[in-house]
């Protein structure tokens, strides 16, 4: 199984530069930092995958005008001084264009440090998005991740107000990094602001392994419903914890990559997702092109898990459509601080950026249960357009 | 006192080696001369490589002291270079501290929390002391995730390069030189140490404690000297870290950090000085290695997840090589090259 | 209620993974750091039976614990036998190797994502109702039972049956026995292949309970105070060791700071060492030994 994979891919990268490789004028060299390894691997690998997959079948294809992209991919394992000596090497070796991070909010500090030095734009595609890329968005720093704390924090609670009963009580479990902690804590916000109770912020430390006595203390608060935005074997874990106690009320998690999947297997028609990606029982033409490329590869990663970087492909091929003679750096963060691009029906609307906001302008939530009566899963709640401040 | 007791200890006097590192003065100078003029044909990427090794040697030197050395083991190396990273960062940030004052403030910190973690070594030993500098560990760590929480620094603390005499270090050239004489100074000091009555006290009290004791040392102030100073040490080179690096995060300083420290004493060789300074240019180097060996014999396996768990168990399957083939480590090695190709040489050294 | 409820079930993990560390202590003096990676290989073993070989799950699991107990036993004669006669600290640091080499394995052959081992056996862990307020999982009601069996077992055995006294006699003085004709590398064999086989069915369970990834591992080092706290070379003492340690994390967590459960398990844990060096149970060592 492994080999066939191996020998796939090798043929998919032969167009491909494995190596340091000098830009020429009809290649633009992209750097990926990814959390190929290490604790993190779980939730980035696949869309580091994904994003390849994109870009190699793009240059198969030919490239855009005549333009193809070189990627050069290092693992920088989830970790800040991997990532840091790996941007070093992407400005000073490679002499990349861009850089694309899809890797843990540890590796950020770093890769932002050296790229603005470097003035070489950078694309957090499969991370989570930063502060920095939200208005008033800092130069150079832009986001096409699906997830973003803070946001998904709101349309959560938003759907929540929706379902439950205006004098709910509802409990958040956070896990103990700043972007989750501080996600939750907006959430917790945004609810007592709604007039409803909270049962508390529960912060699992990073490596958790047993999550009962989190879930315990949340019950016993009295929480009717339960917020969770945490990578997501953190989520499903807490919700998995507060269903062995017997906890029969609505928990809503971010619609991560592995969602799909799992909730397939779950079953559980009072777990919610809220995210900005679709779903792959949609069986749309986008949908169907990806699982194809996922199967034609031989790789045996669920498609769904990918999406993320996927997309990010879809954005450096709408830059390259619109890059003109001039593929420096500079040329290719002009273009990208002025854009819509079409997210081909994998997301509720397209991702534009401006001046202001390399995030989003518009921001499209659906949410997905499972749904008993069809046996299979839902759409809970169709696109709703939020604005981005 | 047979070496399995003991564990792996060095067993030579001082004064002979005293005396072999006067007569290898030429090959030193030849390294120094060597090492001065490299950049000279290297790439950028090379020197990155070579001052995150400096950065790595200069940890190695200390850890090797403490547990080569003295005989103390200590799992709380990560979190002393975090304490070094954080004070540096922390007092960057609050008070916009320069150099002059963060490094030293870095240095203090680290003896200060190498005396307090120190002090359980009074009462325990072996697998029980390496469990206290554990919560050292995860301490410092704990300490340092909620001041970034607090501080709103969801992305670390970002560090401007630092500015020396009014000259800024961030470009390549520069950090290389200035970490090379950092890393140099470093061995300086730890060999005039293990040379001076404190080196052979550690030496003593690591061969056999009550025999120590009997000898007259004072094996209280000798351990807690050691974690004093190579805490200390190890603190500076995580301040450094954090101005190499421009950022200090928690999240740069995991457990695995400190085993990967370990592992540069065992590979480079217990005991040993410049076995500590192999050490961590081996460490360094072996996911580059691996990730070279995969880009130029593409056939083994593509899979960007697959080379990088390799990569990883490559790791694992190192240490255990040396440890079960070659417990002397790199050191040990090299002396029996030298001792096979420079035989004549060495006979007139024995007297 | 329920919180005492989760500090028993806690305990028995605890309790059930290291009482692994004490088997291999207790007769070596060598402390196996690559514990927590070894109980998790032995759910992935799990995930391997059930995929490949058998489709029932009582069928799985007894495939997984033989296959666990050939692995501890590769464990040692592979590796864990060249390093007897080495250094302690040399031997520890092995394992510390093997850690990491299990770990990258594991990621090799099973991927970073987690896996639902429980789907996979089609095993239901319902929700059981012991009082009307108490609740546990069907998993961690079995991770009870099988803890409180193998202590159990495990004290006759080291007790009673004549390999058992074997096993206690190498612990006291590894050279008297080897005179009296105590094949050594038997005993320690037989430690790690119970070692591995009490902690196989530690990970099993808990990621019945759960969900499997390799990070899972860490609850070998969270197991690890419990191990120290009682001493390391005594089996109540683990299990005391484990109560205290679980009450502490559970207690932190409910009415304290859930971030404070990682520190202070470890800081107790030095209080009680500078206290008793040896831990709670654990037999005075002589000075000299790293």
């Amino acid at each position: 199984m492994k080999i066939i994979q191996f020998a796939k891919s090798l043929v998919l990268s032969a167009t491909v530069a494995a190596g340091p490789a000098l830009a020429a004028d009809d290649e633009v060299v992209i750097g990926v930092s990814a959390a190929l390894s290490g604790s993190a691997a779980g939730t980035y690998a696949a869309p580091a995958e994904g994003l390849k997959l994109y870009l190699d079948l793009l240059n198969e294809a030919g490239g855009v005008n005549g333009k193809t992209v070189s990627l050069v991919i290092y693992d920088d394992q989830g970790d800040a001084s991997r990532a840091a000596s790996n941007a070093k090497r992407f400005l000073t070796q490679d002499d990349v264009q861009m850089i694309i991070s899809v890797s843990t909010s540890a590796t950020f500090a770093p890769i932002i440090s050296q790229a603005t030095r470097g003035k070489v734009p950078v694309l957090f595609a499969g991370s989570v998005c930063p502060a920095e890329t939200m208005p008033p968005a800092k130069p150079l720093l832009y986001c096409s991740t699906g997830f973003s704390a803070v946001h998904d924090s709101i349309a959560m609670v938003d759907y929540l107000r929706d379902r439950e009963s205006s004098d709910a009580t509802v409990g958040f479990s956070a896990m103990g990094i700043p972007i989750s902690r501080a996600g939750m804590e907006e959430a917790e916000r945004l609810v007592l602001k709604a007039d409803m109770k909270s049962a508390g912020v529960e912060i699992a430390p990073p490596g958790t392994a047993d999550y009962t006595s989190f879930a315990t203390k949340l019950i016993q608060n009295g929480a009717d419903a339960v917020l969770s935005w945490a990578p997501w074997a953190v989520q499903i874990r807490f919700v998995d914890a507060l269903r062995k106690q017997g906890w029969k009320g609505n928990a809503y998690v971010g619609h991560l990559a592995e969602a799909e999947l799992e909730m397939m297997k779950m079953k559980d028609p009072n777990l919610f997702t809220l995210g900005t990606n679709v779903m792959l029982f949609e069986d749309s033409e986008a949908t169907q092109t990806l699982v194809n490329a996922v199967k034609e590869s031989g790789s045996n990663l669920h498609p769904e898990s990918i999406l993320d970087g996927w997309v990010g492909g879809i954005v450096v091929e709408a830059v390259l459509e619109q890059l003109g003679e001039d593929t420096s750096a500079e040329a290719i963060n002009a273009v990208m601080s002025n854009i819509e691009i079409d997210t081909k029906g994998l997301r509720g609307g397209p991702i534009k950026w401006t001046d202001d906001n390399h995030f989003r302008e518009t921001i499209y939530y659906r949410a997905y249960r499972w749904s008993d009566e069809k046996s299979a899963m839902e759409i809970a709640r169709d696109w709703k357009a939020y604005e981005v401040e | 006192m047979s070496n399995i007791e003991t564990g792996i200890g060095k067993m030579t006097p001082a004064t002979t080696r005293r005396k072999r590192l006067s007569q290898n003065q030429v090959a030193w100078i030849g390294l120094i001369v060597l090492l001065v003029l490299l950049p000279t044909s290297a790439t950028p990427f090379h020197l990155d490589i070579a001052s995150q090794i400096f950065i790595a040697g200069i940890g190695a030197l200390a850890l090797m002291v403490l547990t080569g050395i003295a005989g103390q083991i200590s799992l709380g190396h990560s979190g002393l270079m975090a304490a070094g990273a954080f004070t540096t960062g922390i007092l960057y940030k609050e008070a916009g501290a320069g150099i002059w004052i963060t490094l030293p403030a870095s240095v203090v910190a680290g003896a200060v929390i190498g005396l307090i973690f120190g002090l359980p070594s009074l009462r325990l030993r072996g697998i029980y002391l390496a469990m206290s500098t554990l919560a050292l560990h995860f301490l410092v760590i704990y300490l340092g995730g909620e001041y970034e929480f607090a501080s709103g620094a969801s992305t670390g603390i970002f560090l401007d390069p630092p500015v020396v005499f009014g000259f800024e270090i961030y470009d390549g050239y520069a950090w290389y030189y200035v970490l090379l004489a950092l890393v140099a100074g470093t061995y300086w000091g730890c060999r005039n140490l293990l040379n001076s009555k404190t080196g052979r006290a550690w030496e003593a009290l690591h061969a056999n404690e009550t025999a120590a004791e009997a000898l007259g040392v004072q094996v209280a102030n000798y351990k807690l000297l050691a974690f004093v100073i190579t805490s200390g040490i190890a603190s500076f080179s995580g301040a450094l870290f954090a101005y190499y690096q421009n950022f200090v995060s928690v999240e740069a300083f995991t457990l695995f950090l400190s085993i990967q420290y370990i592992a540069m004493i065992i590979i480079g060789g217990m005991g040993s000085l410049p076995g500590a300074l192999l050490g961590a240019v081996f460490v360094t180097l072996v996911p580059y290695f691996v990730e070279w060996l995969m880009e130029a014999v593409p056939y083994i396996g593509l899979d960007i997840t697959t080379v990088s768990s390799a990569s990883y168990a490559a790791f694992g399957l190192l240490m255990i090589l040396f440890l079960v083939f070659e417990p002397s480590g790199l050191t040990g090695i090299w002396k029996r090259l030298v001792g096979q190709f420079a035989s004549p040489s060495k006979r007139e050294d024995t007297p | 209620m329920q919180i005492l409820a989760n500090i028993v079930v806690l305990t028995s993990l605890y309790a059930l993974v290291a009482c692994g560390y004490v088997l291999v202590y207790k007769v070596s003096r060598v402390l196996n750091l690559a514990h927590g990676e070894l109980m998790i290989l032995g759910a992935y073993l799990l995930v391997a039976t059930s995929a490949g070989i058998a489709s029932d799950p009582l069928a799985a699991i007894a495939l997984t614990a033989m296959f666990s107990i050939v692995v501890g036993l590769s464990v040692y004669l592979l590796l864990m036998r060249k390093m007897t006669g080495q250094p302690v600290l040399a031997a520890v640091l092995t394992t510390v190797a093997l850690g990491i080499l299990l770990r990258g394995a594991m990621v090799l052959i099973w991927g970073p994502q987690q896996l639902n081992v429980g789907a996979m056996i089609s095993f239901d862990n319902a929700s059981i109702a012991l009082t009307d307020s108490v609740r546990v999982s069907t998993a961690a009601l079995w991770l009870v039972v099988c803890t409180f069996l193998v202590y159990l077992g495990l004290l006759a055995f080291l007790h009673m049956s004549r390999w058992g006294m074997r096993m206690r006699a190498s612990g006291q003085n590894a050279l008297l026995a080897a005179q009296r004709g105590i094949n050594l590398h038997t005993v320690y064999a037989l430690a790690w292949t119970l070692s591995t086989f009490s902690g196989s069915l530690a990970g099993v369970l808990v990621t019945l309970d759960s969900r499997i990834d390799v990070n899972m591992a860490v609850i070998g080092l969270k197991a690890f105070p419990a191990a120290l706290v009682g001493g390391l070379d005594s089996l109540p003492g683990a299990l005391i060791g484990a109560g205290v340690i679980a009450a502490l994390e559970v207690l932190l967590i409910h009415y304290v700071n859930p971030l404070l459960s990682d520190v202070v398990p470890f800081l107790v844990l030095i209080a009680i060492l500078i206290v008793r060096p040896w831990g709670l149970y654990g037999t005075k060592e002589e000075l000299n030994r790293v």
